[in-house]
């Protein structure tokens, strides 16, 4: 999860977004879709694009994502 | 946005209500009753203390289930009140007031107070669940008084039953907590915090001990109903009339504790051999010389006789019902039976 890969907890996440920690842990499980403003702020947080922080379909966690890259470019 | 909201809202406000309705409905019996009153301030107390207290659902009432049970507490609470007072719910009302008031509390506390919170305690995400709260309970109460518009209409009875029942109590509660209801009802599993909570220790510990307390008065009340009743007794020689023997008869029974009643019995008997007599006492208003504290005392009985036999038999039996839950009760009696030859047939 890429709030756990950043060592935030949610209590911290919600205060650097300005939400409540409940919103975040709803987020995370999928059961709250955010407003536009809501995923820019969480993208300036995190300091990554939207689309690589929301998805229609599940996300693969970020190491699957690295590995992959790596064994492409060695492969 | 913190998880904590201090703010007046609907419980402060009804339970403030509550206290000034109940006071001027109990007027005529406030110098019968005062410390009923007196609790339920207590109980307006505690939910200002709770109050004061971090307004995070917690483990417990994080659980959509258990938002559920308080959400289903407080409609029963609503139902009971909605019966047309036949005498037994009358004299209970105090009780279903406490646990609406109780219940209210966990609602705001299970939902974070997020129906009453101002928009600048709210995230998008509450907002937009607080908005489809109000919009339903909108329609739902706009429909209920509309039925009952229409009822009244057809049959006017309604607007008596209405006051007659606690009919009002219940849209008054449901116009304000309506909307809360319904947010502990949709809303899933709470997230619990990953990170430590700032809680003031001290509101939250008085918070817990003042809820706590509650129970008290309902512990005591057990104690009146169920525990065996406490006796003492004292027989002495005392002189008579000539040609008859005496005695002075003394006993108390005590049922309950603190929420307790106590039946005396005080007489001088005497006998001549023919027939047992009574000095004094054992008279009507001897009956009536019960204490009571937080119980209600109603005499059942009161008889003196002196059979054929010449045997006197005093009697009386009353039935104590704790103050707090009157529909509850136990028969306590007091017997003096004394043979015309001074044998001491019944006595505490």
């Amino acid at each position: 999860m890429l709030r756990v890969e950043r060592g935030l907890s949610r209590q911290q996440l919600a205060e650097a977004v300005g939400v409540n920690y409940q919103t975040v842990g709803y987020l995370e499980r999928g059961e709250y879709n955010p407003s536009l403003e809501l995923a820019f702020r969480l993208s300036e947080v995190f300091g990554l694009p939207i689309e690589a922080i929301f998805s229609r379909s599940p996300l693969r966690p970020l190491s699957e994502e690295v590995f992959g890259k790596k064994q492409q470019e060695a492969g | 946005m913190s998880p904590v909201r201090r703010l007046a809202t609907p419980e402060t406000a009804y339970a403030g209500l509550l206290v000034l309705l109940v006071l001027l409905l109990a007027l005529p019996a406030l110098t019968r009753l005062p410390l009923l009153d007196a609790y339920l301030l207590f109980v307006i107390a505690t939910v200002v203390v709770v109050r004061v207290a971090p307004a995070t659902p917690g483990v417990w009432l994080g659980r959509r289930a258990a938002r559920r049970a308080v959400v289903l507490l407080l409609l029963a609470a609503c139902a009971v009140l909605m019966i047309p007072a036949p005498q037994v719910l009358s004299q209970s009302v105090l009780l279903v007031f406490v646990v609406i008031v109780l219940a209210n509390v966990a609602l705001g506390k299970a939902t974070e107070r997020v129906s009453t919170a101002p928009a600048s305690a709210v995230d998008e995400r509450e907002e937009a669940l607080r908005n489809n709260a109000h919009r339903t309970a909108y329609l739902l109460l706009g429909v209920t008084v509309a039925t009952l518009l229409v009822a009244g209409t057809l049959n006017l009875a309604i607007a008596s039953w209405l006051t007659e029942s606690g009919g009002v109590f219940v849209l008054f509660e449901l116009t304000l907590f309506l909307p809360a209801m319904i947010i502990a009802w949709r809303s899933p599993d709470s997230i619990v915090t990953d990170a430590p909570v700032r809680r003031s220790l001290l509101s939250a510990s008085a918070a817990v001990m003042t809820a706590a307390s509650l129970v008290i008065p309902f512990l005591f009340t057990a104690v009146l109903v169920l525990a065996p009743a406490q006796v003492a007794s004292s027989v002495k020689d005392r002189s008579g009339p000539a040609g008859s023997t005496c005695r002075e008869f003394q006993a108390t029974q005590t049922v309950g504790l603190v929420v307790e009643a106590q039946l005396p019995l005080h007489a001088v008997v005497c006998w001549d051999g023919a027939r047992a007599y009574e000095l004094w006492g054992l008279n009507r208003s001897d009956c009536r010389l019960w204490s009571n504290t937080f119980a209600i005392v109603e005499p059942v009985r009161c008889s003196d006789v002196t059979d054929a036999n010449g045997t006197l038999r005093f009697a009386y039996e009353v039935d104590v019902r704790p103050s707090l839950l009157p529909m509850l009760r136990r028969r306590i009696a007091m017997h003096l039976s004394v043979s015309r030859t001074g044998q001491v047939l019944q006595f505490p």
